[in-house]
């Protein structure tokens, strides 16, 4: 999924819906407990690292799990994640 | 019988309608479509959920009524929502009241996301016997409580103390959920029992690469089941009211949902039909207008 052409583009739309009013539209963070998704650390991390993250969430730390959303949406976000490195 | 639903689709048009107004910018609500069954979702932190629950119903030997819940959901923190209910009704051919209030926190004891995740849900519930709205059902609930006229049933009033154990899965594409409930009026009536059970999916998983209304993963569709269990004087489920309802989620643009649900009672004490239609706005990131944004 997240190796599909037109994933990126979806991911978009997600990250839209879900993460833009957190981690805000160019993903850089909100300066403050949100930390910016175009870092070294997304970079180092494999793909399963981040879809297992984002599965998870951080509760005690502000970030939601987003378990509750398909399968294929978190694969989408990777891709989308990826792409604006 | 026109008249009480003028009235009821009016309020949920208005609500529409401020809630649009208000709108600071886009915002995107995602729960699932069920009105009784709680699943492990709490509401981001910072963000306020504002959701009309309106049920429509006719009891046997009672007037049609329309009744109207009003949720305000808060996310206090990732693993800690906070929610405060107003309730009201109208009845044909009766009178419209305010039937009270409800505040409940919602609490994720479990950090981690696990095959089963339970979340603790502790309600504090001040209401008139003439509320309608059925966000739950416990003990011998049932349509004979409902049938009666307002001016009787707001004598009765419920100082409640409720507690839910809901129990949530995320299984593939699949949301299920259970609920036990225990409730305690803080007179001297027994604890009573209630379950409510459901499972929803989203018609299709994989986003579109383009912003749509009407694509099918914008609607979740799914059925839940709830009913009572009886009380500590009498455990058994005679005399107890049990219903299925197929529920239906459309993720608007804008951050609206709309949901929609029909009832259907499965024994003598339940209402034979019960509509229920839904709609909520989320407020993003309400916590930031104060301070820095809520963490
Ligand atoms: C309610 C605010 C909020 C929303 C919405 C949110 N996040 Fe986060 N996110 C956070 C916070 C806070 C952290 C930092 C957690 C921590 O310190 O461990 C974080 C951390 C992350 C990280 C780890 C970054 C790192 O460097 O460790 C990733 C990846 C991430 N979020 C992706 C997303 C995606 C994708 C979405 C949308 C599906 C999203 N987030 C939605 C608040 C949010």
């Amino acid at each position: 999924m997240a190796g599909d052409a037109e994933a990126p583009a979806s991911g978009a739309q997600v990250y839209r819906d879900h993460c833009l009013k957190c981690h805000k539209a160019r993903a850089q963070g909100d300066g403050h407990k949100r930390p910016a998704l175009r870092s070294e650390r997304i970079r180092n991390a494999s793909d399963g690292d981040i879809e297992w993250f984002l599965r998870q969430g951080d509760l005690g730390h502000g970030m939601p799990s987003w378990s509750s959303l398909p399968e294929a949406q978190r694969w989408q976000l990777v891709a989308y994640l990826r792409s604006i490195q | 019988m026109l008249k009480l639903l003028v009235q009821i689709l009016s309020s949920f048009c208005w609500c529409g309608v401020y809630l649009l107004v208000l709108s600071p910018g886009l915002g995107r609500a995602q729960d699932k479509p069920y009105f009784v069954t709680y699943s492990q979702d709490l509401e981001e932190p910072g963000n306020l959920e504002v959701e009309t629950k309106t049920a429509l119903a006719k009891p046997d030997g009672g007037h049609r009524y329309g009744a109207l819940a009003t949720e305000l959901e808060y996310g206090m923190r990732g693993w800690w929502t906070t929610e405060l209910y107003l309730d009201g009704q109208a009845t044909g051919q009766d009178s419209t009241l305010f039937t009270g209030f409800r505040i409940e926190n919602r609490v994720r004891p479990l950090m981690s996301e696990h095959f089963i995740n339970p979340v603790l849900y502790v309600e504090y519930e001040n209401t008139s016997g003439a509320d309608k709205t059925i966000l739950e059902v416990v003990g011998h609930d049932g349509q004979a409580d409902l049938a009666g006229p307002n001016g009787e049933l707001r004598k009765e009033h419920q100082h409640e103390a409720e507690l839910k154990l809901i129990l949530s899965s995320n299984v593939k594409d699949w949301n299920i959920s259970e609920n036990f409930i225990s409730e305690k009026n803080l007179g001297h009536e027994p604890w009573e029992f209630g379950y409510a059970v459901g499972a929803t999916r989203p018609l299709a998983s994989a986003a579109s690469v383009r912003p749509c209304t009407f694509c099918a993963e914008k609607f979740i569709t799914g059925v839940e089941g709830y009913g009572g269990l009886g009380n500590t004087d009498s455990l058994t489920m005679h005399a107890t009211s049990h219903y299925i309802a197929p529920v239906l989620g459309w993720q608007l643009p804008k951050g609206v949902r709309v949901s929609f649900s029909p009832g259907f009672g499965l024994t003598g004490s339940s209402l034979a039909r019960v509509y229920r239609a839904g709609l909520a706005y989320e407020f993003e990131q309400v916590g930031g207008w104060f301070h820095g944004g809520a963490e």
